[in-house]
């Protein structure tokens, strides 16, 4: 019951924050200088072709207007035409989500069967080969640029050793790389974070009281420590989760994949205006969902939130 | 018996050398409550690390002692023959139960998990004991207790679920490091009465650690007085209350505020505790002492039988003028 | 005698400030409170840990302004005022909390811990030296160590250096929150020694907090007993230590320690020892309403009026 109305109340902030950021995107869009009907039609178009693309953009009506109709749009997830191709916004997105989406569930299942273990590993045995290991690992996860790896990933293992195809994104195999270009330097990140957590913990009281029980250190490390350690963990791999979907825009691109990220990057390049803000709030939905959905796992590991 | 031999202990950082023990003996007898009182800093919790084996060391260092129980040196085992030893010979309570806890694990698991590793119980018989311990530390409510995690039960619920922990395996003796000094007068009394049948109930010996006078005058059978890693005075405790030798002790109790006090100012000790890098030589208590000499200074007084009954209960005192009167 | 302070039906209730919440979960941490602190003397208030104590005081002192109730300071009535009315009572009332450590920035050398107060009293820049000095000298700091870092003090003399601080606003009334519960009984004594010395040279009067009632009857004038936010028993101390009447003092006085008897002392609803005929310790329904009635010198206890009288 409990954690129902947690679950109620963390739903409610998530409605209000997409809220916000709709409201926060349709403001900045018309801010922009240039009116996007000038730029759809071209220097040569008419005052009437102008008119009428106003109308079809929905322009032509005060700003107060707009806004509410935005809003209500938004509640029907639609997000209106592309002005380039008129095909609709939604489907656009849904099409090309789902190679995203796994690309990131890739990257980060990269960073949790990785990251997580070494970093306990780390922390557990302080300045062992594991740590230092570790250490080497997150100073360059972090310091090498994503596009560097893909490319230098794919001159290793598809050109020189033709393990994976350098092309295309029919199967899982064609995603590996590319998950790896991504979830490497969000794996230093998670890393680091697991150890500095885990040290922490087992510097806590608790862990001399579980010591003088006579736990074996198994126990101690793994039953006790970790525990804890998990809640600041989970909390982190969710923020990382959400970098991810963002960090995917450019790996597709050094992969040629067509994600999400090249259909922003391309909505950009010819001023789509629906699709940017289709593609500004639909990433906004999921990275508040996949927050939300950190929220309720937190609160399941800790105890102590859900009763305040 | 319990049998802590002549323990010298030091923190070594870089140059510096803290020596925080400098030669304790305190022998702790089962059914009976040893405490050991001192002001911060003295080496109380230093000194019950030590008997549980959980000193850090490094920074930690034994430079000379053992810990005898049953016939053998504790300070001589592996650390796996220690680990049947804690928990299930000698088990601790800490001040404050709120951080030596585990916040994320229910109050049962962390009773039962001892019971399992150290009495090979079934999960269905240590949920049945740990009913039964919850009712030997008087708290009601039996599983729904084992179901709440720490921060769902007030204080001194906490400081019974740290003691039913520490008792769970029949432990021959109990060290309890200051376990009532967080919690309120209604509360400490609770847990004092609560400790004193235990004692009975389980015949146990318990080192009781504490810097409250009037609560060591409660609840101590024997009583020992700790001044910078030294033991200065061991004795009962109705002798220590009634007929305190060594001038450190005598003016800790009457700097006790008492309502018998009014209009009266209290007797003070000047100066503070020296801290365990730099203890001045010869008694180190010289320092701070109304009745010291030369000698002082400059040697170090033998722990002597100062008793003046002859009842026969022991009295030690490290003291070169024992019986030496001040004026105020 | 003349009052200081007169307190007259002090609530306070914290309100939840959660952005959505289900319930609304006021707590009234202080409930009905009215008191008068005698010019001069030490006012104890004693009671558990969370009984209100702490909430009390900050709100005499306006720090956090009662949510009903009045405060009259030296017969004026201080809780309605303006800020800029309330400034001149800032500095004649100051709070010594029991955590030294949080009280002292450590960043901030002693000297100018103290030099702090004192500039924004507005003293004279030319005295500023030689005043800081001689209040280090008055609580037994040695003025050579105007220019060290708390860390570098002790406990003990970190609470000395927070008493200073406090006297050097030249105060008149001076809440002291569990000044010593950190302390060692040897300290401890050092500190009580002094603030009963800085009340005879100052003409101070203190609210002693604390929960340790062997300290307070040693050192108090009046004893006022909280308990759940209300006042149950308040009387000159040698009256309520001889005499104490309402069952939760009784409970609070047998758990002290150091007493050769200590049995917890239980109430049931029939203990009534002493107590006029229509009154009860115990509320007959739930929403009868706590009164304190005289039994005489002022020894006031709470109790609630039987029904049907
Ligand atoms: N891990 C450590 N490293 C260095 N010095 C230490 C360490 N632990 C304790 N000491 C030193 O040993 C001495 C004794 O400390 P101990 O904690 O035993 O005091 P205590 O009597 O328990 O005091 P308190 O009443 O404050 O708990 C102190 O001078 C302290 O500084
Ligand atoms: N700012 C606040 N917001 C909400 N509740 C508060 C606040 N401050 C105090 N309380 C609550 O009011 C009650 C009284 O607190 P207070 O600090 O006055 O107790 P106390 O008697 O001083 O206790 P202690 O002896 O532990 O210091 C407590 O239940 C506390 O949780
Ligand atoms: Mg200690
Ligand atoms: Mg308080």
């Amino acid at each position: 019951m409990e954690l129902l109305l947690f679950i109620v109340r963390r739903f409610l902030r998530l409605v209000l924050t997409i809220l916000i950021i709709s409201t926060i995107i349709f403001f900045v869009i018309r801010v922009i200088p240039g009116d996007p009907a000038l730029v759809v039609a071209g220097i040569d178009a008419s005052d009437d072709d102008i008119q009428a693309i106003r109308v079809r953009l929905g322009t032509d009506v005060p700003v107060g207007v707009q806004y509410v109709r935005w809003l209500s749009d938004i509640v029907r997830f639609d997000f209106g035409e592309s002005m380039i191709s008129g095909a609709s916004v939604n489907k656009l997105i849904l099409e090309r989500f789902p190679l995203t989406l796994t690309l990131a569930v890739l990257g980060i299942m990269l960073g949790i069967i990785v990251a997580i273990p070494l970093g306990v590993l780390s922390a557990v045995h302080r300045w062992s080969f594991w740590d230092y290991f570790g250490m080497v690992y997150s100073q360059m996860g972090m310091a090498i640029p994503s596009f560097w790896l893909g490319l230098i990933l794919l001159l290793v293992f598809a050109v020189k050793i033709p393990l994976f195809p350098l092309f295309g994104s029919d199967s899982l195999k064609h995603l590996i790389l590319p998950a790896i270009a991504l979830g490497f330097a969000r794996a230093a990140v998670i890393l680091r974070l697991t150890r500095a957590a885990m040290v922490e913990e087992l510097s806590r009281e608790y862990i001399i009281t579980a010591r003088a029980k006579g736990l074996t250190d198994r126990m101690i490390r793994y039953k006790h420590a970790l525990r804890n350690a998990m809640i600041a963990v989970v909390t982190i791999t969710g923020i990382q989760f959400g970098y991810m979907l963002g960090g995917a825009i450019i790996v597709e691109q050094v992969f040629s994949l067509p994600g999400l990220g090249r259909l922003f990057l391309y909505a950009i390049y010819q001023r789509d205006f629906p699709l940017i803000q289709g593609g500004v709030v639909f990433i906004a939905i999921v990275f508040s969902l996949v927050n939300f959905a950190v929220d309720i796992l937190y609160s399941v590991l800790n105890p102590k939130i859900r009763i305040s | 018996m319990l049998e802590i031999k002549n323990l010298n202990i030091s923190f070594v950082q870089g140059e510096k050398e803290a020596n925080a023990l400098r030669g304790i003996s305190l022998s702790l007898k089962r059914n009976e409550v040893h405490s050991l009182v001192g002001e911060s800093g003295s080496g109380k919790t230093v000194t019950s690390t030590c008997i549980m084996g959980l000193l850090p060391t490094p920074p930690g260092r034994i430079n000379s002692g053992q810990i005898i129980l049953n016939n053998q040196d504790l300070l001589l085992l592996e650390e796996k023959d220690q680990r049947q030893i804690r928990g299930k010979e000698i088990a601790m309570v800490f001040q404050e139960p709120a951080r030596y806890l585990n916040p994320t694990l229910k109050v049962g698991d962390q009773i039962t998990e001892m019971l399992i590793l150290h009495l090979g119980m079934s999960n269905i018989e240590a949920v049945d004991r740990a009913l039964e311990i919850l009712e030997l530390v008087g708290l009601e409510g039996g599983k729904r207790i084992l179901d709440s995690y720490p921060h769902e039960l007030s204080g001194g619920m906490k400081q019974r679920i740290m003691i039913a922990i520490a008792i769970s395996c029949n432990p021959a003796f109990l060290i309890a490091d200051e376990p009532t000094t967080a919690l309120d007068v209604t509360l400490q009394l609770q847990i004092l009465n609560l400790m004193l049948s235990l004692k009975n109930t389980l015949d146990m010996g318990i080192l009781f650690i504490s810097h409250d006078l009037r609560v060591v005058h409660d609840i101590s059978d024997w009583v020992s007085v700790i001044y910078a890693g030294r033991i200065v005075e061991s004795t009962s405790r109705k002798e220590l209350f009634t007929n305190p030798k060594h001038p450190y002790t005598r003016l800790l109790l009457e700097s006790i505020p008492d309502a018998d006090k009014r209009g009266q100012r209290l007797q003070t000790i000047p100066g503070k505790v020296p801290d365990a890098e730099n203890i001045p030589g010869g008694c180190a208590f010289h320092t701070r002492c109304p009745i010291a000499e030369d000698i002082c200074k400059t040697d170090l007084p033998e722990t002597k039988e100062v008793g003046s009954d002859n009842s026969g209960t022991s009295h030690t005192a490290a003291c070169h003028f024992i019986g030496k009167q001040w004026k105020n | 005698m003349e009052k200081l302070i007169e307190l007259k039906n002090i609530i306070k209730v914290f309100k939840s400030h959660k952005l959505i919440s289900v319930k609304k979960d006021n707590y009234v941490a202080v409930n009905n409170v009215s008191l008068d602190i005698q010019k001069n003397t030490i006012f104890g208030l004693v009671g558990e840990s969370g009984c209100g104590k702490t909430t009390l005081a900050r709100s005499v002192m306006m720090l956090d302004p009662p949510s009903s109730g009045e405060i009259i300071y030296n017969g004026k009535n201080i809780s309605g005022i303006s800020r800029k009315e309330l400034h001149p009572y800032r500095s004649r009332m100051q709070i010594v909390f029991q955590d030294p450590n949080s009280a002292l920035n450590p960043k901030m050398s002693i000297y100018n811990c103290m030099k702090e107060g004192l500039v924004n009293r507005k003293f004279p820049k030319d005295k500023m030296d030689s005043k800081i000095k001689s209040l280090l000298d008055l609580v037994g700091i040695s003025p050579n160590h105007v220019n060290r870092f708390p860390h570098e003090f002790s406990g003990g003399q970190k609470q000395r250096i927070v008493i200073a601080r406090a006297l050097s606003m030249e105060p008149e009334f001076l809440v002291l929150d569990e000044p010593v519960s950190n302390l060692d009984v040897s300290i401890q004594a050092q500190i009580i020694n002094l603030l009963l010395d800085l009340k005879d040279e100052f003409s101070l009067t203190y609210l002693f907090i604390s929960h340790d009632l062997n300290l307070v009857s040693y050192l108090s004038d009046e004893v006022a007993v909280m308990y759940k936010g209300e006042i149950v028993e308040t009387a000159k101390t040698e009256k309520i230590m001889k005499k104490p009447m309402h069952p939760y003092t009784l409970k609070l006085f047998s758990s002290a320690p150091g007493k050769d008897s200590n049995n917890l002392f239980e109430a049931d609803d029939s203990y009534r020892e002493g107590l006029p005929e229509k009154f009860t310790y115990f509320p007959p329904n739930p929403d009868s309403t706590l009164q304190l009635i005289d039994i005489g010198e002022d020894h006031r206890v709470g109790c609630y009026t039987l029904n049907g009288s």
